[in-house]
């Protein structure tokens, strides 16, 4: 099993199957993982769990990933998190977009390798302790 | 779709005669009475306009010569309103120089005849008109109907592919959910299961992959003829597009004896990398499956005129001609004639044509029955790529 320091991710998405299978699947790939399936507990999870890195799925009920994102932008103490986007459906007007503002998207269905693979570049170098803030 | 019933209406004809002179209306009367015609004379201008705005009459005989309103000014009358314009109206008249032919045309008669008159010749253009404009009215119908067919064809078509993308476009979660588990278990799958059980693992995850090939092509397709497609174009080396693509049909490629001669120099094409590669995958996997065991299949690059061409030949059973743009269609079926089973070309070549148009190339292929077939494709070296693919 590959070592990444136990870097944690946080996993946000209503399709539960999805979120039981990243938080298995990335959790053998060296992750430690937490799952949400209610984008309305995501900004409380991320306070509480303090993750690396953030999986968010754009086509969520009530809150998308793109308002959570934005959420995560207004905290002092979160807006340095990492996000990776996770939609169903990629339009050329949404990817353009994500792509202009530096984001990262990703189309389902991905194979977890891809996923952690691409999760690695994203946090490598090893970001700082986690703290309180920068 | 039926079109239409066999015939035109077999109602009786409705003619309406217009003369002054009471004679001449009863004999016509009397003599298309006879023939089984329904007839309506009337003795005026005035009352014929009555009669026919009462009920439009199939046919109408007018004299020109009345007092009060003659032909002329009845017929102007009638080809001014829209609704009766279209009536064949036979002049009659004892007038019989050209002029007054000419004129009697000229108002938007069909035929004149001078009096006096044969009843055998009135009958028979009576006939001719009354079949023509009935052939005239069957026509018109007939068109109405087939553009009502191809209004309702078009909606038929255009709900299917909604559908099979809204239906699609919800499996991708699901999916997702059962090829992410499946990886997950063959991670630890020497630990965990037997050599069989490991085997079974290998084939549902191989099933998985298909399947998610088989929706990412829907909703590819759908995203391309939507001109949604992001591409991301790059200038490289078709040699690297090849490779990626044989590697991504990983041990596949070992049913048959594959054959690929790298140019000298490299063949440079402008396009989306990752489209063309999935492309140049489709096209080999195709042939491979189709190919007898054992037999060869050929890749080969050419420079052609500004661009490049990639060819694919295999050895297999041959398409025949009727077949070679139809399976580059939508849920395209080709029959093959000699194992006389119905298979479906699916998706992959209708993802490949539109890839490759977005990409400003052509594709085809050349094929006999019993001869094999060469899968080809063209790329422009200088991006020229269409708006819309189509």
């Amino acid at each position: 099993m590959k070592e990444h320091a136990k870097q944690k991710i946080l996993v946000v998405d209503d399709d539960i199957s999805i979120g039981q299978a990243l938080k298995s699947g990335l959790g053998k790939h060296g992750f430690t993982v937490r799952y949400e399936a209610h984008s309305t507990d995501a900004i409380t999870a991320c306070l509480d769990f303090h993750p690396d890195l953030i999986l968010l799925d754009l086509d969520m009920p009530i809150k998308d990933g793109g308002q959570v994102a934005s959420e995560l932008q207004s905290q002092p103490t979160l807006q340095h998190i990492p996000v990776i986007f996770l939609t169903s459906l990629v339009s050329q007007e949404e990817s353009a977009k994500r792509n202009a503002s530096g984001e990262i998207l990703l189309a389902k269905p991905i194979s977890i390798a891809d996923l952690a693979a691409r999760i690695m570049t994203v946090l490598q170098p090893a970001p700082a302790p986690r703290g309180n803030g920068p | 779709m039926q079109l239409s019933e066999p015939n035109i209406e077999q109602k009786v004809p409705d003619i309406l005669i217009v003369d002054d002179t009471l004679a001449n209306l009863q004999l016509l009367a009397g003599m298309l009475k006879d023939r089984g015609y329904r007839v309506r004379p009337v003795p005026s201008g005035k009352l014929a306009l009555q009669a026919i705005q009462k009920e439009p009459p199939e046919l109408i005989l007018l004299d020109i010569n009345m007092p009060e309103m003659n032909g002329y000014e009845v017929c102007a009358l009638l080809k001014a309103d829209e609704a009766l314009r279209e009536i064949p109206v036979l002049f009659i008249s004892a007038l019989d120089e050209t002029i007054d032919k000419v004129k009697a045309f000229a108002a938007g008669g069909v035929d004149y005849i001078t009096k006096p008159f044969q009843l055998e010749e009135v009958e028979a253009r009576v006939k001719t008109h009354l079949k023509l404009r009935r052939l005239q009215l069957e026509l018109e119908r007939q068109n109405r109907q087939l553009r009502e067919s191809y209004e309702k064809l078009k909606k038929l078509e255009d709900l299917r592919d909604d559908l099979t993308h809204m239906v699609v476009h919800d499996m991708r979660s699901p999916l997702m959910g059962i090829t992410a588990q499946l990886e997950n278990l063959e991670m630890d799958a020497e630990k965990t299961f037997s050599p069989d059980d490991q085997e079974s693992l290998r084939n549902a995850r191989s099933s998985g992959v298909v399947l998610v090939g088989m929706v990412t092509s829907l909703l590819d397709i759908s995203r391309l003829e939507q001109c949604q497609m992001p591409l991301d174009v790059t200038c490289l080396d078709m040699d690297v597009l090849i490779l990626d693509a044989l590697k991504s049909l990983g041990t596949l490629t070992k049913q048959v004896s594959l054959l690929y001669h790298k140019k000298n120099v490299p063949v440079m094409v402008t396009c989306d990398a990752n489209l063309i590669t999935r492309v140049i995958a489709n096209l080999v996997g195709n042939a491979i499956k189709f190919a007898p065991e054992g037999s060869k299949v050929a890749i080969s690059v050419e420079k052609e005129g500004d661009g490049s061409k990639f060819c694919v030949a295999d050895t297999g059973n041959g398409i025949p001609l009727e077949y070679h743009e139809k399976i580059f269609e939508k849920f395209g079926q080709v029959e093959t004639r000699q194992h006389r089973k119905l298979y479906s070309t699916g998706l992959g070549l209708t993802f490949c044509k539109l890839a490759v148009e977005a990409n400003g190339g052509k594709i085809g292929v050349e094929s006999e029955v019993g001869r094999g077939s060469t899968f080809w494709f063209t790329l422009p070296l200088v991006k020229d790529h269409a708006e819309n693919p189509k």
